[in-house]
C-alpha cells in the first residue's frame, strides 16, 4: 500500500457538549514516526483513541489503512500495534502465557524479535505478571504492541514508567521499527526530549487545535527567538509579525515568533537599523513558549 | 481458530494450580467414565445385592462428580481473562478480538458442560430412562448453568467484599445443584431448555459484540439524565465520618432490596408443604442471605478508614469503636427494613409464631456476623477470611432451615442462635485486635480491587 497509513479529516471530539478536539486533520505516511505533544487534558489520549476507533468521532473522520478507524476490520487491525497508557496485562498469567494468548490472535509473529528483545531489556518470560514491577509491565506491553511487526505503531505515553536505560533502549528499538521506511509510529509523551530525539514530524494539540504538524525541522525554523537590538531604543509601535511574546529589555526586546520569515519587516525597522539576531531553540523551549 | 484454542489453553492450564486440576478432573472423568460404562451397575443403594461394599461403591460413584467439578474448576481463568480482554483496549486491537473471546467463552462452557452431560446421563445407564434423554436436557441446562458458575468465580475473585464472597459462595452452589432439578423434572418441555440456553448466550453475545455502543449510548442517558436533573438528585445525609467511610445514606440499599422481597413473596405465596417431612419455607432462607449482604460494605472499612486515621489524631482503636459505630447505624436502617418485611411477609405466608420470633433474631445475627466478618478485613482477602465467610453462610443457612422447620424445638433454637452470636462476638474480638495494628501498606485498594484480576 502506498498511500498514507492514517488519514483525518475535519477530526472533531466532543463529551457531553464539552470540546475535546476540533477540525483535527493529519496524515501519517508510511516512514513517519509522530510524536504527539500537549499540555495535561489537551486531548492527546483522546486524539490516539479516535485514531484507534475506540470512540466514534463527534465530527469528521479517520481512516487506517483505507476503513473508517472506527469500523476497523480485523485484517487492518493485524496491521496496527498500540501501547495504552497503563498495562492491561493478566495478574495470574505467565509473561510468555500473556504473549502466548495475544500472539495467536495474528496471522504472523516475530518469536525470534521478541525473544531478543525480551533478553535485552531484561524481561523475565518465566515470571508471573503479578510479581512484575511497573517498568517490566510496561516494557511487556510494548513487547505484546511490537510481536507481529504492525505497520503503524500507536503508542499512548509508553515511557513514563521505564528508567532511562529502558527508555533510550525502547527508543532505539523504535527507530529500528520504522527503519525500513515503510512502518510508522505515533507516540505522545510529555518527555519532550524523547520526542526530539525520535520523532521526524511533530504534532502540537493546543486549544483543542492541532496547533502544528509538521516536520521537526521546519518547526525549529519556524518557532525560533529573536534578539532584537537598536542604537537608538525601540519605539513602543514597533511591531513584531507572528509575535508569540515579547519582553523588552533597554534598548533591545527578545522575542518568539512563529513563522519566522528570516526578517523582520517594516519600514521602522529599517529606519532604526535594527539588529536581530536569531537563536534557535529547543522542542522543550518551543512547547514552553507555546503554552505561556 | 488458533487464538480460540489458544484462549481455551489458558483458561485450563494458566496456572500450574489449574493446570494439576484439569489434569486430576479429566483423569476422574475417563475413570468415572469407565466405571460407570463397564462396571456392574452399582445397586445397594435401592435395597439389591451389591458385588461392592457401600464404601467402594460411594468411591466410584463420587469419581466422575469430582472430574467434573476439577475440570469445571480448571477453566477457572475463564472469567478473569474473559473479564480482562473484554474490558481492556485489546478487546477492539486485536483482530476480531470480541468475536474469538466469544468464541473461546463459548467453547470452555460448551467443553465443561459436553463433559459433564456425558456423564450425568451415564448415571442412567442402568435404568429405564434412555441415557440420550437425560443427555438431550442436560446438555442445555449445563450450557447455561456452566456459565453463570463462571459469571460467580469472577465475583468471588475480582471482589474484596465479604458480602460478594459469600453471596458468591451461595451462587457456586446453587448454580452445581439447580440444573439437577431441570434434569430430573421431565415434565419441562426440551424446547424451552433450549430457548432458555439461546436467549442466554445470545444476550452474552450481544453484550460482547455490541460492547462500544452500548458504552456511548449508556453514556449519552446519564448524561442527559444528569443534566435534567442538575446534578441534585442525590439527596444523601450524613457525618463527614459517614461520608468518608462510604455509608451517610443507607437508602439505596435498604429499598433495593424491597424488590427481590416481593418477588421472592410473590413466588412463595402459593407454597404449601404436601407432607409433613417436607422441607419448610424456603423464605427466612433468603431474608438470611439478605442479611449478610449489607455486611460486604464493612470490609472496605479498614481502607477508606486510612483518610480519617490521619485527618482525626484518633488512635487506632478508637477508629475501631467510630467505624464500628457508623457502619452499625448504616446497616440498621437495612436490617430494620428486613425485621418489618419479615412480619409482614412472614403473616402473609403463615409462617408459624416460633418461626417468626426466632427468624427476627436471625436476621439481627446475620447481619452482626456479617458487618463484624467484613471489619476483620484488613488485608487482602485470604484463605482464613474465605473458610470463614463460607463457614458463616453455611451455619446461617443451617440455622435458617432449623428456624423455619416447626418441629425444631424452642432449646434447640436458643442452642443455634446463642452459637450464632458468640461467633458474632469473636469475630468482634478478632476485628478490635486487628484493627489496634492495623497496617495501611497491606489493605488493598478499592482502585486495587476493583482493577485486580
Amino acid at each position: 500500500m502506498s498511500g498514507p497509513y492514517a488519514v483525518a479529516r475535519g477530526l472533531g471530539k466532543s463529551f457531553y457538549g464539552k470540546t475535546v478536539l476540533e477540525d483535527v486533520s493529519f496524515a501519517v505516511e508510511p516512514g513517519d514516526i509522530v510524536g504527539v505533544l500537549g499540555k495535561n487534558g489537551a486531548g492527546k489520549t483522546t486524539l490516539l483513541e479516535l485514531m484507534l476507533g475506540f470512540t466514534p468521532p463527534s465530527a469528521g473522520g479517520v481512516e487506517l489503512f483505507g476503513h473508517a478507524s472506527y469500523r476497523l476490520p480485523g485484517t487492518a487491525k493485524a496491521r496496527l500495534g498500540f501501547v495504552p497508557q497503563q498495562d492491561e496485562l493478566v495478574n495470574a498469567l505467565s509473561a510468555a502465557d500473556q504473549i502466548g494468548v495475544i500472539a495467536s490472535f495474528y496471522p504472523r509473529w516475530d518469536d525470534e524479535l521478541i525473544t531478543r528483545l525480551a533478553r535485552e531489556w531484561e524481561v523475565d518470560l518465566g515470571e508471573r505478571i503479578k510479581g512484575m514491577s511497573v517498568g517490566q509491565r510496561q516494557k511487556l506491553s510494548i513487547l505484546l504492541a511490537l510481536g507481529h511487526r504492525p505497520d503503524l505503531l500507536i503508542l499512548d505515553e509508553p515511557v513514563a514508567s521505564l528508567d532511562p536505560v529502558a527508555r533510550r533502549q525502547f527508543l532505539e528499538q523504535i527507530i529500528d521499527v520504522a527503519a525500513d521506511g515503510a512502518r510508522s509510529v505515533v507516540f505522545s509523551s510529555h518527555i519532550v526530549s524523547d520526542v526530539e530525539r525520535l520523532a521526524n514530524k511533530i504534532w502540537i494539540i493546543k486549544d483543542h487545535r492541532l496547533y502544528w504538524q509538521g516536520d521537526f525541522d521546519a518547526l525549529k525554523d519556524s518557532i525560533v527567538r529573536l534578539h532584537i537590538r537598536a542604537p537608538r531604543g525601540l519605539p513602543d509601535e514597533l511591531a513584531i509579525p507572528n509575535a508569540l511574546s515579547v519582553q523588552h529589555n533597554g534598548s533591545g526586546a527578545t522575542a518568539v515568533v512563529r513563522d519566522w520569515s528570516g526578517e523582520l519587516n517594516g519600514d521602522a525597522a529599517a529606519s532604526l537599523r535594527v539588529d536581530v539576531e536569531v537563536e534557535r531553540l529547543t522542542l522543550e523551549d518551543i512547547f514552553l513558549e507555546l503554552h505561556r | 481458530m488458533k487464538a480460540v484454542a489458544r484462549l481455551m489453553l489458558a483458561y485450563f492450564t494458566g496456572t500450574r494450580l489449574l493446570l494439576v486440576v484439569t489434569v486430576l478432573g479429566a483423569l476422574a472423568c475417563v475413570g468415572g467414565t469407565a466405571a460407570l460404562l463397564f462396571l456392574p451397575p452399582l445397586v445397594a443403594q435401592y435395597g439389591l445385592p451389591s458385588r461392592f461394599s457401600l464404601a467402594e461403591e460411594w468411591v466410584l460413584d463420587m469419581l466422575p462428580i469430582v472430574g467434573i467439578l476439577c475440570v469445571a474448576f480448571g477453566a477457572a481463568l475463564l472469567p478473569t481473562m474473559f473479564a480482562w480482554l473484554a474490558t481492556s483496549h485489546y478487546a477492539d486491537v486485536l483482530p476480531y478480538g470480541r468475536v474469538k473471546l466469544l468464541a473461546s467463552a463459548f467453547g470452555t462452557v460448551a467443553l465443561v458442560a459436553l463433559v459433564a452431560s456425558t456423564i450425568a446421563s451415564l448415571f442412567y445407564l442402568h435404568t429405564p430412562i434412555p441415557v440420550w434423554v437425560v443427555f438431550q436436557r442436560a446438555l442445555p441446562v449445563c450450557l447455561v448453568s456452566y456459565a453463570l458458575l463462571y459469571c460467580v468465580l469472577w465475583l468471588i475473585g475480582n471482589s474484596g467484599s465479604i458480602g460478594k464472597l459469600v453471596f458468591g459462595t451461595a451462587g457456586v452452589v446453587a448454580t452445581l445443584f439447580v440444573p439437577l432439578r431441570f434434569v430430573a423434572v421431565p415434565t419441562t418441555w426440551l424446547g424451552y431448555l433450549w430457548i432458555a440456553c439461546a436467549a442466554f448466550w445470545g444476550a452474552v453475545a450481544a453484550a460482547l459484540l455490541l460492547a462500544p455502543r452500548l458504552k456511548v449510548a449508556v453514556g449519552r442517558v446519564r448524561h442527559a439524565l444528569s443534566e435534567r436533573f442538575d446534578g441534585t438528585s442525590y439527596a444523601g445525609a450524613g457525618r463527614e465520618i459517614d461520608f468518608m467511610l462510604g455509608v451517610a445514606n443507607p437508602w439505596p440499599l435498604a429499598l433495593g432490596q424491597i424488590v427481590p422481597i416481593a418477588i421472592a413473596a410473590y413466588f412463595l405465596g402459593d407454597y404449601r408443604p404436601l407432607a409433613a417431612e417436607a422441607p419448610p419455607n424456603p423464605f427466612l432462607l433468603f431474608m438470611t442471605i439478605l442479611s449478610v449482604v449489607q455486611g460486604g460494605l464493612a470490609s472496605v472499612a479498614a481502607t477508606r478508614g486510612r483518610a480519617l486515621w490521619l485527618r482525626a489524631h484518633w488512635t487506632r482503636a478508637q477508629l475501631f469503636a467510630r467505624v464500628e459505630r457508623a457502619f452499625l447505624s448504616h446497616n440498621a436502617f437495612t436490617l430494620g427494613l428486613l425485621l418489618v418485611a419479615l412480619v409482614a411477609v412472614g403473616t402473609y405466608l403463615e409462617l408459624p409464631t416460633q418461626t417468626l420470633a426466632f427468624g427476627l433474631v436471625l436476621l439481627l445475627l446475620g447481619t452482626a456476623l456479617s458487618t463484624y466478618l467484613g471489619l476483620m478485613v484488613t488485608a487482602s482477602i485470604g484463605w482464613t477470611e474465605a473458610a470463614l465467610a463460607l463457614a458463616t453462610m453455611v451455619a446461617l443457612m443451617v440455622a435458617a432451615v432449623y428456624t423455619a422447620a416447626p418441629a425444631t424445638t424452642p432449646a434447640t433454637l436458643v442452642a443455634l442462635h446463642a452459637t450464632l452470636a458468640a461467633a458474632a462476638l469473636v469475630f468482634r474480638a478478632v476485628a478490635a485486635r486487628r484493627w489496634a495494628s492495623l497496617d495501611w501498606m497491606l489493605c488493598r485498594s478499592e482502585r486495587a480491587v476493583r482493577a485486580s484480576s
